[in-house]
């Protein structure tokens, strides 16, 4: 531990409760933060597995009444999801918020809320420092996949496709007041979601740490987050019914979302957005694939200390890289992060998931302008940034 | 890792952190939308010149300065809070900011009570949860790195003339924004800085033994634990090494959230604010002398939780049985508190060797005892203090 970073700021405000069937009590919690009628965000997918359903009769619990269900959500939300959802609220007169789902659904609940407080437009308060007018309605989320962390961060990602634009609204008043980790949610994940969103919130963490912006307090949570990650996604995704498992898989990637919520993200994440806007890339299947590579290409930073962060990243995994140097034991991190990506049966290369040879360039040009690369150590050029995608091709 | 059936966390106090960057209290304090600040401070504090640069900062800034109040004793009083309290509200004051140790920052959590909701402190306020809503605002800027009280959802406040210390425990008092400024803690000599700071790694050390903890306490406590570990030492060679003041600040704010995501942590505090309140050894001496006997009492009852500290405090333990890894752990804990030179017994520090009944009925009644590792009868609690007071 060096390089103690001048200034940070961090915070996490809303509430984390966490056990099996949570979601009983959410009308209790309801009740505590002020909500009376409740509109639930949620998609199809997630309703057709009666997991909203669970969360309805949980209202019981307390005085609030629902009023409306939104499940038009798409994967990737956008604008105009936004202002139907909005349009629904007024709809229904609904005074607050229940989001049912993964990352979308709850940016998509978050970013209807602004609408909640502001006039006119969304897209006039989109801003990555957005000032409310107003107190933000009354929030409750519940993630139904271990990955995202967006029920306790404070952004949302918004598409607009007029502008072929992914946008990011931010304040820390969007925060929802209360995160409701209910793993009897996740237990019918599959497989194959389960491993990229684990991977998803595994990238969270590594990238919190190797962020410029990184601070010792991100540092614990993102470290713990590995650990638990490292142990559980494996299991969680051979047995999803393995309910200790998806518990300290949603615990972590709560984790993963408070560090990054705090210390951003970088190179990574900055690829994936540029894959995912271009060819549509699931965003957790992109992470994964870029992880490692991305990991190697940042340890040229010594200066910045990334050596020194991944042999933590090694030990929070359990290596034993008491003798290794710094390189060596970042080494070994990042071959036990590739295995543990082909045991739980996810693509390795870019080529196995419709990334065409030829569009690498116009990927990395976005991905040099995208937000999170500012935030990665050292100042990786254009022409590295494309030798990194061809190695990951 | 054994998992928790349900847990809470709930940590909204926003960390600001910079060396110097107590001197921006006045523009937190409008971003907090308040129109009058009264500072909450002590002596010590005042004559060490810790205060100027907030009161400063307040003055330049658009809200009205409501002055300082600069008389709160070491071990605050419930009539200290009724005093300001009455102060605040001749002044309209809606933004307190305390400059202080535990003590000072655990008076203007009181004070907010009295001034957001009015009431007696003693009959209407005093246990866990019964403020019904949210209180005026409050910048808590720690002077020493020890307490977390920056970060904590509990205040402990003395009630004459029994001396009893009373809990108040809110999720309403935890303070809107602590400001961690290193510089503010560099004039601590080396004795508090040591004491202090083996408060911070009890709160940690505990907190990850204690019944109550879950991930993300777990998360803290290991990383703190990690940070004094490495930081401790170097703050107490060298009160201007800014870099150790820093993380020993960041460590203790950890042990602050991790202590009050616990709630209660165990026998080593009970039996410190027992030695604290009875006999006036300060708080973290207590500590540093019990938590070593502490964690040998229990160490056959949670070896796997101290055996998993083991890469936080530095210690190889491959090979090792769980219990002999645990008994490594213990040791290097040991070592590390004995090398700061405090007082090794509580009779060393001053407490009257005929107090161990007293002490142990104390202790037992305290809230933190209820979640140490494995149920504490009394007769041992009394027999580790006889040990202690001998």
């Amino acid at each position: 531990m060096s390089n103690l970073v001048e200034w940070f700021e961090f915070q996490v405000p809303g509430k984390v409760i966490c056990a099996q069937q949570c979601v009983d009590s959410i009308g209790t919690e309801m009740d505590n933060i002020g909500g009376s009628k409740v509109l639930v965000v949620t998609d199809e997918g997630v309703e057709n597995a009666g997991l909203t359903q669970k969360v309805i009769d949980g209202m019981d619990s307390g005085s609030a009444e629902v009023v409306g269900v939104f499940n038009e959500v798409p994967p990737n939300s956008e604008i105009q999801v936004v202002q139907r959802c909005y349009d629904k609220v007024k709809e229904a007169d609904a005074d607050c918020l229940v989001s049912v789902g993964g990352g979308s659904v709850m940016d998509t609940a978050k970013a209807t809320a602004i609408l909640m407080v502001e006039t006119g437009d969304l897209l006039d308060h989109q801003s990555a420092v957005y000032t409310p007018s107003g107190p933000m309605p009354p929030h409750i989320a519940v993630p139904t996949t271990a990955g995202t962390g967006s029920e306790s961060t404070f952004a949302a990602v918004i598409a607009d496709h007029e502008q072929e634009m992914k946008l990011i609204f931010q304040a820390p008043e969007m925060a929802p007041n209360v995160a409701m980790l209910d793993p009897m949610l996740t237990t019918t994940l599959p497989p194959g979601l389960t491993a990229s969103t684990g991977m998803d919130a595994l990238t969270h963490c590594i990238e919190a740490l190797h962020s410029e912006m990184h601070e010792p307090i991100c540092d614990g949570l993102a470290l713990h987050g590995i650990r638990l990650i490292t142990r559980y996604l494996a299991r969680a995704t051979a047995d999803g019914e393995d309910v200790d498992a998806r518990t300290y898989m949603l615990i972590a990637a709560n984790m993963g979302g408070v560090a990054f919520a705090n210390a951003f993200v970088g190179i990574i994440h900055a690829m994936a957005h540029s894959l995912g806007g271009h060819f549509g890339t699931p965003h957790g299947i992109a992470n994964s694939i870029l992880l490692p590579y991305g990991m190697e290409f940042n340890l040229r930073y010594s200066d910045e200390g990334i050596p020194a962060s991944y042999r933590r990243v090694a030990e929070a995994i359990g290596l034993d890289v008491a003798s290794d140097d710094d390189d060596t034991a970042s080494r070994k991190a990042i071959e036990w992060l590739r295995g543990l990506t082909v045991e739980i049966g996810l693509p390795q290369r870019l080529s196995e998931v419709g990334v065409p040879e030829d569009g690498l360039e116009a990927a990395t040009s976005e991905a040099m302008i995208d937000g999170c690369m500012f935030n990665n150590p050292g100042d990786p050029e254009e022409e590295e940034v494309l030798e990194l995608f061809k190695k990951a091709y | 890792m054994a998992l928790k059936d349900y847990y809470e966390f709930f940590a909204p106090t926003k960390v600001m952190f910079s060396e110097g960057i107590s001197e921006d209290a006045g523009e937190v304090a409008e971003t907090l939308g308040g129109t009058c600040a009264m500072i909450l401070t002590d002596k010590g504090v005042m004559e060490a010149g810790l205060v100027e640069p907030v009161k400063d900062s307040l003055e330049g800034s658009s809200l009205e300065f409501a002055g300082v109040y600069s008389d709160i004793p070491v071990n605050s009083e419930v009539a200290i809070c009724n005093e300001i309290a009455e102060l605040g509200r001749e002044k309209g004051v809606d933004t307190l900011v305390s400059v202080g140790g535990g003590s000072v920052i655990d008076t203007a959590k009181g004070v907010n009570i009295l001034l957001g909701v009015g009431g007696d402190l003693l009959e209407d306020w005093q246990g866990t949860y019964l403020v019904p809503e949210p209180l005026k605002k409050h910048i808590a800027i720690p002077t020493t790195a020890g307490t977390g009280a920056e970060v904590s959802v509990g205040a402990v406040i003395k009630h004459s003339p029994d001396n009893q210390k009373i809990s108040f425990n809110s999720r309403f008092i935890i303070p809107d924004v602590a400001m961690l400024d290193p510089v503010l803690t560099r004039s601590m000599p080396p004795r508090l800085t040591a004491a202090t700071g083996v408060d911070a790694l009890t709160h940690a050390v505990e907190s990850y033994s204690s019944l109550d903890h879950c991930s993300p306490s777990d998360a803290l406590s290991f990383y703190a634990i990690k940070m004094i570990l490495e930081y401790l030492p170097r703050a107490f060679e060298d009160g201007n090494d800014m870099e150790a003041r820093g993380y020993m600040l960041i460590a203790a704010s950890f042990g602050g959230t991790a202590l009050s995501t616990t709630a209660s942590i165990g026998a080593c505090h009970a039996m410190a604010h027992a030695a604290g309140g009875l006999c006036s050894v300060p708080h973290g001496i207590a500590n540093a002398i019990i938590l070593p006997v502490v964690m040998e009492f229990n160490l056959e009852h949670c070896p796997d939780r101290y055996a998993d500290l083991a890469p936080a405090v530095g210690v190889k333990t491959s090979g090792l049985s769980e219990i002999d890894a645990a008994r490594k752990v213990i040791e290097r804990i040991t070592e590390f508190i004995a090398d700061f030179g405090l007082p090794r017994t509580l009779k060393e520090a001053g407490a009257d060797p005929s107090f161990a009944e007293r002490l142990t009925d104390e202790a037992m009644g305290d809230a933190q005892m209820f979640s140490n590792p494995h149920e504490a009868e009394s007769e041992e609690i009394q027999e580790l203090f006889e040990k202690l007071l001998s």
